[in-house]
C-alpha cells in the first residue's frame, strides 16, 4: 500500500468504518510506516478538534427579521406589479385613442368601399364618443384616487372603465350614425 | 423533528401560510446560520447570508418535494448561495475596518481552565477553514456540523460521492499541514498533547 492510499483510508475511516480487508491493510501499512503515523496523529487531531466545535448562534431575533424581510418584498412586488398593470393599461388607453383619431382621418371616407374596414373605423369611431363621455368620469377618479394615494382603488376603476367601454362598444356595434349605410351594405 | 409535521409547515407555507414557514425558520436557523457562518467568516455577512437563504428558500417553496429531507433542502439552497458569495469576492476576503468590526461567535462560558485550550481549537477551525477553497470549506462544515453522510453531502453539493470523499480527504491533509506547521511553535505544545489524547482515546 501507498502511503497515499493509506491517507485516503484514513480519511474514510473518520467518516465510516472501513471494511475488514481495507482496515487490515492500514493497520499493517501504519505499523511499518512511521511518517503515516505522524500523518494519523496529526489527522486525527484535526478530526477531534472539529467534531468537537459547536454550532455559531444566529441573533435571537433571526426568524423575525426573516419574516420581516420575506413581508416586505411581498408588498414591494404587488406594489411593481400594480405600477406594471397600470402603465399597461395606460399603454392600451394611449394607443387606443391614437387609433380613435385616426379614424377621425379621411382614411374613413376612403375606406367606405371595403366593408369590413369601414365596419372596424364605425367601432372606433363608438369608442371616441364613449371616450368623450367618460372622459369627465374617468379624470375625476384619477385625480381623487391619486390623491389618496392608493393604487389598488385605482386599478380597480380602470377595470371598471374598461368594462364599461365593453358594454358600450356592444351597444354601439348596432349601427345608427351616419355611417350605417356602410354596415347595411355589409348585412346584405 | 418530524418529518410529518416538517411537510406539513412546507406546504402550508406554500399556500401563503406565514406563520407555518416561521416555525421552519425557527427550526433551521441554527444549521443555516452556521453553515453561512462558517463558510464566510464573519457573524454579519452569514447573517445576511442566512436570512437570503430562507427568503430565497420561501420564493421556491413550490419547487419543494416534499418527499426530499427539508434540512437537505434549505442547506442546498444555503450551500449554493454561499458559495457564490464567495465567488463574488473580489481582492483580500476582509477589509480592515471588517475585521475590526467583527462580531465573534462567544463559546458558551468556558471553564476557565477549559478557555486557553479551547481557544486554541477554536482558532484552528477558523484558520483552517479560512486556508481551504470554498467546495472544500463547504463539504467539511456538512461533515463535521450538519453530520451529514458522503450520500447527503453529495445531493447538497451536487457532486458525485467520490468527489466529495476525495474533497473530505484533501481537506484533512491541509488540516494535518497546518497542524505540522504550528507545530514547531512552543504555545501550542501542551494543547496538542492534549488534543492528540482525546483523539487516541477515541479512536482506539
Ligand atoms: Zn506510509
Amino acid at each position: 500500500m501507498r502511503c497515499q492510499d493509506a491517507s485516503e483510508l484514513l480519511s474514510q475511516q473518520m467518516d465510516c468504518p472501513l471494511d475488514e480487508s481495507e482496515q487490515h491493510e492500514l493497520d499493517t501499512h501504519l505499523a511499518e510506516c512511521e511518517s503515516c503515523q505522524h500523518e494519523a496523529a496529526l489527522m486525527r487531531q484535526a478530526d477531534t478538534i472539529y467534531a468537537h466545535a459547536k454550532f455559531a448562534q444566529p441573533p435571537p431575533d433571526f426568524a423575525n427579521k426573516v419574516m420581516e424581510r420575506i413581508r416586505q418584498r411581498k408588498l414591494r412586488r404587488s406594489l411593481l406589479r400594480g405600477g406594471l398593470m397600470i402603465c399597461g393599461i395606460s399603454l392600451l388607453i394611449v394607443l387606443g385613442l391614437g387609433l380613435l383619431t385616426l379614424a377621425f382621418s379621411p382614411l374613413l371616407r376612403s375606406s367606405a368601399q371595403y366593408p369590413s374596414l369601414a365596419y372596424i373605423i364605425n367601432v372606433l369611431n363608438g369608442l371616441v364618443s364613449i371616450f368623450h363621455t367618460f372622459d369627465y368620469a374617468i379624470r375625476l377618479t384619477f385625480t381623487a384616487t391619486a390623491k389618496s394615494g392608493f393604487p389598488f382603488i385605482m386599478i380597480g376603476y380602470l377595470f371598471l372603465a374598461i368594462f364599461l367601454i365593453v358594454v358600450w362598444a356592444r351597444v354601439l356595434l348596432v349601427p345608427k350614425s351616419g355611417l350605417s349605410q356602410v354596415s347595411e351594405n355589409r348585412q346584405e | 423533528m418530524s418529518a410529518e409535521l416538517e411537510r406539513e409547515w412546507a406546504e402550508a407555507a406554500a399556500t401563503g401560510d406565514e406563520d407555518a414557514y416561521a416555525k421552519l425558520v425557527e427550526a433551521y436557523q441554527l444549521p443555516v446560520f452556521n453553515l453561512a457562518y462558517r463558510m464566510l467568516g464573519n457573524a454579519n455577512e452569514a447573517e445576511d447570508a442566512a436570512q437570503e437563504t430562507f427568503i430565497r428558500a420561501y420564493n421556491r417553496l413550490h419547487t419543494y418535494d416534499p418527499e426530499r429531507k427539508f434540512s437537505s433542502w434549505i442547506l442546498s439552497i444555503a450551500s449554493h448561495y454561499c458559495v457564490d458569495r464567495l465567488r463574488r469576492r473580489r481582492g483580500p476576503v476582509l477589509s480592515m475596518e471588517e475585521i475590526m468590526g467583527q462580531r465573534w461567535i462567544p463559546d458558551e462560558h468556558p471553564k476557565p481552565e477549559d478557555q486557553a485550550l479551547q481557544h486554541e481549537e477554536h482558532a484552528f477551525v477558523r484558520q483552517t477553514l479560512e486556508e481551504l477553497p470554498a467546495p472544500y470549506r463547504l463539504v467539511i462544515v456538512l461533515r463535521y456540523w450538519n453530520d451529514l453522510g458522503y450520500e447527503e453531502i453529495a445531493e447538497i453539493t451536487n457532486e458525485t460521492v467520490s468527489a466529495v470523499k476525495s474533497r473530505l480527504h484533501r481537506a484533512r491533509e491541509m488540516m494535518s499541514q497546518h497542524l505540522r506547521s504550528i507545530e514547531s511553535g512552543t504555545s501550542t505544545k501542551k494543547h496538542e498533547r492534549r488534543v492528540t489524547g482525546n483523539a487516541l482515546s477515541r479512536c482506539f
